[in-house]
């Protein structure tokens, strides 16, 4: 009889701290943005070498269909207008919150 | 234990597989660059000036061939194609990819001045100026100092990929020291034996037999370290390493990448 093991991994981007794909991107076009230190791609410097995506320790990376690498921007568009990343606004079982790790008053 | 894994599939947001990719990761246009560019990496401008019936007389010239055939297929992996200059207009110390990239513009220049100089002086009587360089190209300290550099891109050719693919922890076969020499030396060992299939001159076929079964052995050597090293590391490390020894890839690798290898070799030498 064999035994059941669950493993819950994360695979989407964790913006590490020392994140990988950004130190071996050849063109710099994956980079830690100012706010929050989340992790960014900038389309128009990427060539699509997919080092960043062999780098990525959660398989968080894809090519994108016009070419460049991408990934999760923590919908950085949104969260500097003040609001929540999309995938926290629309769930609805309020299972994922959004905020600063530091800071944990907020919520 | 029966271990059941499911993980999410969706096409939008996962990275597909492709034909090119290989279960290595890496898509074929991509090793075979790696493998071109690491048999250029023996073929650098000889110390002197080659004769007519040496080998040296053409690597550099099959040199100059391999490395562009290289270019092209590392070319053809990226899929961002049109944005490829993006590349040139930056340099990133941390990243082994963008040190490759500039090894592989620099190598050039090298091969070319001994490409030069390894043309007959009658071939050159129509162009006095190409001529007049190519004399100073062949003098013997501007030679030995040529010979010195490309010997110092070749070896950076050769290593960097090994340490691209070791820098990357996410993946634990790779992420082993050993890499790096490991592709220098397979890449010595596969110019060697290419320079001796079409060595013409007794000697010369003596000596790149003896260098390529000098390579080899260190190559194989090499990887039996590299596997100890893993083996002995972190439980991730060890699974990894059992890959090859008994795991999926074990019959894969021994057989199709280290056995037919050497097979093919020998039957290469004649």
């Amino acid at each position: 009889m064999g035994h059941l093991r669950l493993t819950i991994t994360s695979e989407r981007c964790n913006h590490c701290d020392r994140p990988p794909c950004v130190s071996c991107c050849p063109t710099g076009a994956s980079q830690v943005h100012d706010y929050g230190k989340v992790v960014l791609v900038d389309h128009g410097k990427c060539i699509g070498c997919k080092a960043c995506l062999a780098s990525c320790p959660y398989g968080a990376r894809f090519i994108h269909p016009e070419g460049y690498a991408d990934k999760c921007t923590f919908c950085i568009h949104r969260v500097e207008q003040g609001e929540l990343p999309a995938c926290v606004a629309v769930c609805p079982t309020h299972c994922m919150t959004f905020g600063d790790l530091d800071d944990p008053s907020p919520r | 234990m029966l271990e059941i894994v499911t993980t999410r599939a969706n096409p939008m947001i996962d990275p597909p597989c492709t034909c090119g990719a290989g279960r290595s990761g890496l898509p074929v246009p991509r090793r075979l660059g790696r493998r071109l560019d690491g048999a250029v990496g023996v073929l650098p401008a000889p110390g002197r000036r080659p004769g007519a019936r040496s080998v040296g007389f053409v690597l550099p010239w099959l040199g100059l061939v391999l490395l562009s055939l290289g270019m092209g297929a590392l070319f053809l992996d990226l899929e961002h194609k049109l944005y490829v200059w993006r590349m040139y207009l930056t340099f990133q110390p941390a990243s082994p990819m963008s040190w490759g990239g500039w090894i592989l513009i620099l190598v050039y220049p090298f091969l070319a001045l001994a490409a030069l100089a390894s043309i007959p002086d009658d071939l050159l009587a129509g162009w006095p100026a190409i001529a007049r360089f190519a004399a100073r190209v062949r003098e013997p300290a501007a030679l030995r100092r040529l010979g010195s550099a490309s010997m110092a891109v070749g070896i950076a050719l050769g290593i960097y990929t090994g340490i691209l693919l070791s820098t990357l922890g996410a993946r634990p076969l790779w992420a082993t020291a050993a890499l790096g020499p490991l592709f220098l030396v397979s890449g010595l060992s596969t110019g060697a034996a290419f320079a001796h299939l079409i060595a013409r001159d007794p000697d010369e076929q003596a000596t790149l037999l003896k260098a390529d079964n000098a390579f080899l052995g260190v190559e194989l050597a090499l990887i039996g370290l590299m596997l100890i090293g893993l083996l002995t590391a972190s439980a991730v490390h060890a699974d990894a390493a059992r890959l090859l020894l008994g795991g999926s890839y074990t019959a894969v690798f021994w057989v199709l990448v280290v056995a037919s290898a050497s097979c093919c070799r020998s039957r290469c030498r004649r």
